[in-house]
């Protein structure tokens, strides 16, 4: 009897330990740095120069920046630059072999092109280095699967995507909504848009509903890349079209792709701003702020934005939606990530994997979150954080709504639709072309996409000859 | 050991120093004194004193010449190529129909803007002319909006251009201007950069043609006067015949200005929309900066070299020829 309690006793005792043990392991990648198994003072007296997006997550890392130079004694500079002009500084950076910039923000559109043209580093080497990186503490598997194997590519043309070189760390993401006024929807009697045709419907009922300084909708329109890739392409894709076909030439031409294009361009004619071709996302989400109109299909995160009562007087009166279903039902959301990437022409690779390793961890990121408004996080814990649910469960037209859409998208429908090859940024804005051309009433919707898909596939053509693709 | 090696280094030390004491400076000077005589000849102080001149015209000419060479090869910044192509770009270029868009909207901003600036400038100059309290401020506050660099123009004036949150719409709207979409469509878009541009450089030719106006010599309008003249006729027949040569050289100036235009058009519109403003230096840039085709980028920028080469050189010759009318 007596034995049988002292090994029931022991047994208790083992399994505590074991409990113990394992709920230590499961703390330690949520803890700060300081517990990390890392040499964080390496490379200490270093200075590294990083190149920043003005962009939310920008704003959020830089209050965070003291803490990593009190850890390392690695000094850290920033440049921060509008949108198109911080990629037109970096692609001068970066293609003149200057090297100003040690670590860079980009998205997995950029690093193909950089990948190729090797200027930016693979990471695997630092992460597998047991100096550098504690895998325990650091928890990569975190991560949003999706999200991460957007940065990694093995350089396959039009595939290759989640495998090979691990090129950067996604730092935030976003998927394109419906955004819209949902104390207008009641006021009116509007429907919730299902499908294109339905959205046309409403965004067209809402701009007679609005009057003269109110408009439909809104939508990024600058001539890039990026003016395809939100709203238009979620559409286009749930209209299940692609950039590229399995040759490499364009697809934006085929008789969906049209048909969907000319219900697109029509909402903005008729339901948008005049000078749409002028709006960039930024604009865009301060007018939508400002009340000026009544839906962007957009990032789902400019809703930190708009709820936020000092920057906007639509606060608590917008509601979040999936996106409208092509004509098969089909939902899509095309993806964003920002990313943090080390250049290979840094002097200071290590003091640079230490940065991306400390500014991606799970501390600095929920930091960012939660006392900087970095949304949406990259990591699913994060995400999946009492205090971040907390924090915008009032977003929407109901409790939980915006958390609801967004949970959704992280793991059904959002995902990155450009077929992966470093020129696909340049295939955005010839395919913008038509859509301005279009919008000017220059060329009816066919033609300008018929000629823009004459101009992809000559920029395509380098590629069709190199992999003896025939036409 | 230490003491060795101390005496060792103090005699190096002295070995040095006395090889200081050797007159090293008036070797120097009777060498630099031998060498000036070699060089400096009657016959080469010509070609001396054109060096620095050669200097840098390899300094502009090297790039240029490079510029030309890389318009006949595939170079491509991601792909780090540079293999000679021969005249493909150039062909490619010619038969594509941006290309010839580009061209037109080079030759449309740069004509139309310099024009107006001209015209407008000219009636400013001929303003400032007049004996009127207070000349000398109006010709100062005239040149303010010459001081604002083009970006910061264009810039400004595409926030005051906006077409829903903008000043010029708002303020439009109280005398029943329908809403422009200015920079935002495509048959507003280029009146707008010319806009913009009218409004920077104006003063730039109201300043040299007011210039050109006050150096005139007074003998000539004052027989006319005496001869009973009508202030048209005087300014057709003298004025601007006299005035010709500073005309030219203002057309000169805001033409080859204007044809290589490109912070005003790409901080306003980016060349959009719908490439109603894709200028062929817009264009260049576009595929130089944001798709790395150098190759074809250098096409178009040499083109825009040839067609301001051949507008510089036209007008340079009926600068020339007034010049020496006005000397007859």
């Amino acid at each position: 009897m007596m034995r049988k309690r002292l090994l029931i006793c022991c047994l208790v005792i083992v399994g505590m330990f074991f409990f113990t043990l394992d709920s230590f392991a499961a703390e330690k990648w949520m803890q700060g740095p300081e517990v990390a198994n890392v040499k964080w003072t390496v490379r200490q007296g270093e200075t590294l120069t990083i190149g920043l997006n003005k962009h939310p997550f920008t704003e959020s890392l830089r209050p965070l920046i003291p803490e990593f130079e009190a850890l390392t004694g690695i000094r850290v500079a920033y440049i921060i630059l509008p949108e198109q002009e911080y990629f037109e500084k970096l692609l001068i950076d970066l293609s003149s072999g200057a090297g100003v910039f040690d670590v860079y923000m980009t998205s997995p559109m950029f690093e193909w092109r950089y990948q190729y043209a090797g200027w930016i580093e693979d990471l695997w080497p630092y992460y597998n280095n047991p100096e550098l990186s504690d895998k325990e503490w650091y928890n990569r598997d975190d991560f949003i699967t999706t999200v991460m194997n957007a940065n990694n590519w093995d350089g396959t043309i039009g595939g290759g995507m989640g495998t090979g070189r691990w090129n950067a760390i996604p730092v935030m993401v976003e998927y394109y909504v419906q955004a819209y006024r949902e104390d207008l929807r009641k006021k009116w009697g509007l429907t919730v848009p299902k499908d294109y045709n339905e959205w046309l419907d409403v965004v067209t009922k809402a701009n007679e509903a609005g009057g003269k300084d109110f408009f439909g909708i809104v939508e990024r329109g600058i001539r890039s890349w990026s003016t395809v890739h939100s709203g238009y392409f979620t559409g286009f894709n749930s209209w299940g079209q692609k950039d590229l076909n399995e040759k490499l030439k364009a697809a934006i031409h085929t008789k969906r792709a049209k048909e969907f294009t000319k219900i697109w361009v029509k909402g903005l004619q008729e339901a948008g701003p005049p000078g749409w071709p002028t709006y960039t996302w930024y604009d865009a989400k301060q007018s939508f702020a400002a009340g000026r109109f009544y839906m962007y299909n957009d990032c789902d995160f400019f809703a930190a934005s708009y709820e936020d009562p000092e920057k906007s007087v639509v606060a608590g009166k917008v509601g979040y939606a999936l996106p409208p279903a092509g004509p098969d039902g089909r939902i899509v959301s095309n993806m964003w990530t920002w990313s943090l990437a080390m250049s290979s022409l840094s002097k200071h690779k290590e003091a640079a994997w230490l940065f991306l390793q400390w500014a991606t961890a799970r501390k600095t990121m929920i930091d960012s979150t939660i006392k900087h408004n970095n949304f949406n996080p990259t990591r699913r814990s994060i995400w999946n954080d009492s205090q971040v649910v907390e924090k915008v469960r009032p977003w929407g037209s109901r409790p939980g709504e915006y958390k609801d859409v967004v949970d959704v998208l992280y793991d059904k429908y959002g995902d990155i639709r450009w077929t992966p090859n470093p020129d696909v940024t340049t295939v955005g804005d010839l395919w913008c072309d038509a859509l301005h051309e279009s919008y000017a009433r220059q060329k009816s919707v066919e033609k300008a996409l018929d000629d823009s898909a004459k101009r992809i596939n000559r920029v395509m053509k380098k590629w069709r000859m190199a992999l003896g693709i025939k036409d | 050991m230490r003491e060795t090696e101390a005496n060792r280094s103090s005699r190096a030390c002295g070995t040095a120093a006395e090889s200081v004491e050797i007159p090293v400076g008036e070797g120097l000077k009777g060498w630099s004194k031998r060498v000036k005589r070699k060089i400096i000849t009657p016959k080469s102080i010509p070609y001396l004193l054109y060096l620095p001149c050669f200097i840098v015209t390899v300094g502009i000419l090297y790039p240029f010449f490079r510029s030309v060479y890389f318009s006949f090869t595939d170079y491509n910044l991601t792909y780090r190529t540079a293999s000679f192509i021969g005249l493909e770009n150039y062909v490619e270029m010619l038969i594509s129909s941006d290309f010839w868009n580009s061209v037109r909207v080079t030759l449309t901003y740069a004509f139309s803007a310099t024009t107006i600036e001209l015209a407008l400038g000219f009636a400013m100059a001929l303003l400032l002319l007049k004996p009127i309290g207070g000349r000398t401020i109006y010709r100062a506050i005239i040149l303010l909006p010459f001081m604002i660099p083009p970006v910061i123009e264009a810039i400004m004036m595409r926030l005051m251009l906006a077409p829903v949150i903008g000043v010029v719409n708002y303020l439009g709207s109280f005398v029943g201007m329908p809403r422009l979409g200015w920079f935002g469509e495509a048959n507003t878009a280029m009146f707008s950069v010319v806009l913009i541009d009218v409004h920077n450089f104006t003063p730039f030719a109201a300043i040299i043609l007011l210039a050109g106006l006050q150096s005139l010599p007074s003998r000539p309008f004052e027989a006319a006067r005496v001869d009973g003249a009508s202030s048209w006729f005087i300014f057709r027949k003298l004025t601007l015949p006299l005035l010709k040569p500073v005309i030219y050289v203002v057309i000169l100036f805001r033409l080859i200005e204007s044809l290589i235009m490109f912070d005003m058009i790409y901080a306003g519109t980016k060349g959009g929309p719908a490439k109603a403003t894709m200028s062929l230096h817009v264009n260049a840039y576009y595929h130089a900066m944001r798709w790395t085709m150098m190759g074809e980028a250098f096409v178009q920028l040499v083109i825009l070299w040839a067609v301001v080469f051949v507008c510089s050189f036209i007008i340079v010759r009926a600068w020339r020829r007034a010049l020496g009318k006005r000397l007859i």
